[in-house]
């Protein structure tokens, strides 16, 4: 099934991306952001907070953003 | 939280916004230019090296490659923008989209608030404190009439609602945000691709996340810092745990900058500090005392002459504890006898 997802950690991408019928949310940041932890992230599921076990749907739009970002001068 | 109408009425007006300022780049005219003349560039190689192979002119055959694999690159090089400009536009939200925009913005911040007139779109944070800090909550305002004519986080300004700047520097309210200019740092790229997107409420929580993170190697002022003091003298921010201040003017001191009087010890700054006239240590004006020969000297140098009770440096008596003038007046007369002898 193809879902949108945005990534605003790095370059900030937004792409439709294929993800097999059942992937959890927590599988697709395990997926996608190997080296990383879920809790330093908003991760978002049609814009609203979603739980690490929640299934994902045809066409939702899931959104992963970093909680710490270094700013600079 | 907004009524649906006003939500719907607001995503109209962000869609039509966006839709005027966001044209994509390879729109443009000079863009289709660019192509057609690398596109032309690369076919009349190509013509060349076709007619080359035809006739055998292996000799140029090498150099004619070159070129047309530089002419190429060239192509891939203008597609690119053009390509990318196209994938923005397959992304560009639908009233839907912004009606739902809208919706997470209430969600993430509370409430957002609009200034049709000042063209502004505002939400504000929760108090932010960083290393132990208050710095009060911040406004996050996109100034809509700027998308398009800058990008990400400059269409955005940042304002303190409860200001608490860095000592001495009333333009830092934050250490990543100097005069309302947020300096996103890593949320750059991101912030600029979500806005050029009208993923709106993802640039509002970017930059949240840039005003909720520290990032020392690179601040405005050093946390540190904050709440130190500057210093009187060499006008450095100090730290106020190292710092004291000039029992004189008063005025606070950076540790490198706090100098004490000779005589008295207590701390003063470089203006306050005189040398004594005898023996050249650095004194304050108290402990500085004018003679009446004009010169200011500390209380070491200085000593009652015990003929006129008069102030006087210590180094000007005689081992009678005379000055000058008494010493002279002491000294026996000649007698008439002595003064004809002589």
């Amino acid at each position: 099934m193809k879902i949108l997802f945005i990534n605003n950690d790095g370059g900030g991408f937004a792409d439709h991306i294929e993800v097999m019928d059942g992937t959890a949310v927590s599988t697709l940041f395990a997926e996608k952001l190997p080296t990383r932890k879920a809790a330093d992230f908003l991760i978002r599921v049609n814009r609203q907070p979603a739980a690490a076990d929640q299934i994902l749907q045809p066409g939702d739009r899931i959104s992963i953003t970093p909680v710490k970002i270094e700013g600079a001068i | 939280m907004h009524a649906l109408r006003t939500r719907i009425r607001f995503a109209q007006r962000l869609q039509e916004i966006w839709q005027q300022r966001t044209e994509p780049s390879g729109q443009s005219p000079q863009q289709w230019r660019f192509i057609d003349q690398a596109w032309n560039s690369f076919s009349a190689i190509r013509n060349r090296l076709r007619q080359a192979e035809d006739h055998g002119f292996t000799h140029c055959l090498p150099t004619l490659w070159e070129d047309c694999r530089w002419r190429l690159d060239e192509l891939a090089r203008t597609l690119g923008p053009l390509r990318e400009a196209h994938n923005s536009l397959e992304r560009m939200p639908s009233l839907s989209d912004w009606v739902q925009e809208l919706r997470a913005l209430d969600d993430e911040f509370g409430e957002f608030k609009s200034d049709i007139h000042r063209s502004v779109l505002r939400v504000t944070t929760e108090p932010i404190t960083l290393e132990g800090i208050g710095l009060g909550a911040f406004s996050i305002e996109l100034h809509w009439a700027r998308i398009g004519e800058q990008r990400g986080s400059h269409c955005f300004d940042v304002v303190a609602t409860e200001p608490h700047p860095a000592c001495g520097r009333d333009d830092v309210m934050h250490p990543h945000v100097n005069s309302g200019d947020l300096c996103a740092g890593d949320a750059a790229g991101p912030i600029d691709r979500a806005l050029t997107e009208g993923r709106i409420s993802d640039a509002f929580v970017l930059i949240r996340s840039v005003l909720t993170t520290y990032n020392p190697r690179s601040a405005y002022v050093q946390l540190s810092e904050w709440d130190g003091l500057i210093c009187g003298d060499c006008g450095r921010r100090a730290d106020r745990d190292t710092s004291s201040y000039c029992a004189g003017c008063e005025s606070d001191l950076c540790d490198g900058c706090a100098l004490c009087c000779r005589s008295c010890d207590e701390t003063r700054c470089t203006g306050c500090l005189s040398p004594c006239e005898g023996c050249d240590d650095d004194c304050c004006s108290r402990c500085l005392e004018e003679l009446t020969s004009g010169k200011s000297v500390c209380s070491g140098c200085r000593a009652i002459c015990s003929g006129c009770d008069t102030a006087v440096l210590q180094s000007d008596l005689n081992d009678d504890s005379l000055c000058v003038t008494c010493a002279a007046e002491e000294e026996p007369t000649p007698t008439l006898e002595e003064s004809h002898a002589s």
